[in-house]
């Protein structure tokens, strides 16, 4: 039941979410089997018996270097712990999110909608990977195409962050909708189950995680109700982070100054937007004043430069 | 950086081969460096010199022009990124790729250095010209880099013109960049890439393009027309005017010692200057050419003769009135009535696409260079603001900036070299 999805060739983007499924975080499909289990330790599995890249794909992962391909492998491993991790919180989180929403308890459906979405900013590249499920759990109303149905967490966004003349969803509506993002995000962690990753995969992801905050999370369109996109914005940070200390032996062996530059980029990044931190989450993207957004979109620039040679450091 | 032309050609020796062309091309000589700037061995001006290019230099076609906000507090990363951006410029003005390794010729997972866009292009005589404003020597009253002692006095913070409607984000700034070429892809590249080299110490804090020049910078060149229809920069100080450049335009030595590396330099007055178009188009040609002072045909001023003809402010028409009104552009903008003073103009037409209004947001990007604007900009602009019919009622300011353009760079040094030593 894998295959079709990494048919990427074929899939039409749509939309800004769908646009980016053809680099994601890019799995190689686990077309091959299964039930492989990533745990934490070890790579068990991964890397040297692994399917080849997708068609036209040229392979980043080749090395000569055996302790590279073995740090690199590792990384994958160890990565892909990390994404089981983030889905099975990001499922459980559903579940309870689903549950206040359709039971119309609005103000915990609320409060649970920000922090539970973080567990799926953190891992967006490989969830986008999927064609299909990144647009039925992620589209904003702005990417919908004319006639298409709109399921997804924004769809709930807007009900729940209501712009004045909004006509509310009926309790029933609220239902179907719920039981739909709890059935995606389900089928979600079933497909991720199956992928394999590798350490360009990786690099890619790390960029395209800041890519995310530049064009999505440091403008604000990316949660136009609840405007909580400092929360998406900690999640991207988080996962492209996360990528980068796992490819860190890899990076240090082969750019140990490229290394450096990003702890301190990141660290100047995590510090600005540490200034908006209000209780458990963050401030609101409207509080933000012009200055303190071009702060941060500066720090973010600074980042997205190092961070777009960090596959071409570890790959080479 | 890239050795290799984006047209293919080698330039390892052509570094100076170009270099001398593109003096002969631009050498002040009278003849028309602008039909000699036609093939590919001579569409490159020199980079390297006592000044910077792009001030005398055949006011080339088109500009993009973009003012950046150091990010960074740290003076060795400043110092880098300027030595970064001479060594980009060197290469870009030559008509090569940036970076070791260009465009197209890195590694597959890496992203390209150069952005590519001007693969295929000639340097179509690009300058770069590189300047600093007030805000990188002290911001709020903290000195910036070690230099707080070394802000040239003439670098002052502009004042408050009548009728300015200045927006923050198309003013100041605490670097410049001018890019212009006769090609607006070349030129947008540069500003690109510079901005690119940029990110961590910098971010783009407003950037202009220009569309058309309006300003002659030599005598080989046309007067071209400003978006009123009227040539503009008729009197403008020329390259061939030494004299006229070192009395006006270029800062002399025996300054203050902690000025001296603004020697030979120069001061660039950025404005924005947006035009009522719509509503100039609607005056009548009499009233036009009285507001301006010459005829909207050949450009002569209105007490006869021709072009260049010099204006006779005393010249009265049967009705005893001067012919050329006391409150028209050319006799208040005139150095006979500025205390003699001149500037050299290198402004370019600029439209941001549309108002909301249903207008165009056009007009003028006013740039002009010259030794002081204390007293060779700032009385004369607000001459202008205050009796030019023409600024009160058909122009708005809504940008602007005023920067220190150290001079040139000798091979191996960094533009502004001087203000980091001694």
């Amino acid at each position: 039941m894998n295959a079709p999805y990494f048919d990427r060739q074929s899939r039409a983007p749509r939309g800004p979410a769908a646009r980016s499924i053809t680099s994601a975080l890019g799995l190689v499909a686990g077309a091959v089997l299964l039930p492989l289990v990533l745990t934490s330790c070890a790579g068990a599995g991964v890397g040297a018996g692994a399917p080849a890249s997708p068609a036209g794909s040229p392979a980043g992962n080749v090395s000569g270097d055996a302790t590279l391909q073995k740090l690199n492998d590792t990384a994958a491993a160890k990565y892909s712990a990390y994404v089981e991790d983030q889905v099975d919180q990001l499922v459980a989180g559903t579940k309870a999110f689903a549950a206040a929403f359709a039971d119309g308890n609005a103000a915990t459906a609320r409060s649970l909608y920000a922090p539970t979405r973080m567990h799926w900013e953190r891992i967006e590249p490989v969830a986008e990977a999927f064609g299909d499920l990144d647009p039925k759990l992620d589209l904003r109303q702005a990417d919908l195409a004319p006639g298409e149905q709109w399921t997804g967490w924004h769809r709930a966004e807007k009900d729940l962050f209501a712009p004045a003349g909004y006509q509310p969803m009926t309790t029933s509506e609220r239902a179907v909708l719920a039981k739909q993002l709890v059935a995606d995000t389900e089928d979600l962690r079933r497909r991720t189950r199956t992928v394999t990753l590798t350490a360009d995969k990786l690099g890619n992801g790390a960029k395209e995680l800041l890519d995310e905050v530049a064009t999505g999370k440091v403008t604000g369109e990316e949660e136009t109700w609840s405007h909580t996109d400092l929360w998406d914005f900690q999640a991207n940070v988080d996962g492209a982070r996360t990528a980068f200390e796992i490819l860190r032996p890899a990076l240090q062996q082969n750019n140990a100054g490229l290394a450096t530059e990003l702890d301190s980029k990141f660290a100047a990044l995590q510090t600005e937007l540490k200034k908006h931190a209000k209780g458990d989450g963050f401030a609101y993207y409207g509080e933000l004043t012009p200055v303190q957004v071009q702060k941060l979109a500066a720090l973010v620039d600074a980042l997205g430069e190092p961070l777009s040679r960090l596959t071409s450091a570890v790959v080479q | 950086m890239s050795q290799v032309s984006r047209r293919g050609l080698l330039s390892l020796a052509g570094a100076g081969g170009v270099g001398a062309a593109a003096g002969l091309a631009a050498g002040f000589l009278g003849h028309d460096a602008v039909a000699e700037a036609a093939g590919p061995a001579n569409d490159t001006v020199a980079f390297y010199g006592d000044r910077q290019s792009g001030i005398t230099t055949p006011a080339q076609d088109r500009l993009h022009m973009a003012a950046f906000d150091v990010i960074t507090e740290d003076r060795a990363e400043l110092i880098q990124l300027l030595k970064d951006w001479t060594e980009a410029a060197a290469a870009l003005t030559a008509g090569r790729e940036t970076g070791s390794t260009g465009a197209v010729g890195g590694p597959a997972d890496a992203p390209p250095e150069d952005t590519g866009e001007a693969l295929g292009l000639n340097a179509a005589r690009l300058t770069l010209t590189f300047g600093f404003g007030p805000t990188l020597f002290e911001k709020d009253g903290t000195g910036r880099f070690g230099l707080a002692g070394r802000r040239p006095e003439a670098l002052i913070d502009l004042p408050h013109f009548p009728g300015d409607g200045l927006q923050e984000q198309r003013t100041g700034g605490d670097l410049v960049v001018q890019a212009c070429s006769d090609d607006p892809q070349v030129a947008v590249h540069a500003i690109r890439n510079l901005a690119r080299i940029g990110f961590g110490k910098t971010r783009v804090r407003w950037s202009q393009l220009g569309f058309g020049r309006t300003s002659s910078t030599s005598r080989s060149q046309q007067t071209p027309r400003n978006l009123f229809g009227f040539k503009d920069g008729t009197s403008n100080v020329k390259a061939e005017d030494a004299g006229l450049l070192d009395a006006h335009v270029w800062v002399p030595g025996g300054g203050k010692a902690t000025e001296a590396w603004m020697e030979g330099g120069s001061y660039l007055v950025a404005r924005r200057i947006r035009m009522h178009i719509e509503i100039w188009d609607r005056t009548s040609l009499r009233e036009q050419e009285s507001l301006i002072g010459r005829t909207k045909a050949e450009g002569a001023p209105l007490s006869g003769g021709t072009e260049f003809t010099a204006p006779d402010f005393d010249a009265k028409g049967p009705d005893q009135e001067t012919l050329i009104a006391r409150d028209s552009h050319v006799r208040v903008a005139h150095p006979s009535h500025n205390n003699g003073v001149r500037m050299l103009r290198r402004g370019y037409n600029f439209t941001d696409g549309s108002d909301g209004l249903g207008h165009l947001d056009a007009g003028l990007f006013f740039i002009a260079f010259v030794k002081d604007p204390r007293t060779h900009y700032v009385p004369m602009q607000l001459a202008m603001a205050r009796q030019d019919t023409l600024s009160v009622e058909y122009l708005q300011h809504t940008g602007s900036g005023l920067f220190a353009v150290p001079p040139g760079v000798r091979p191996g040094g960094f533009f502004g070299e001087g203000l980091f030593t001694a």
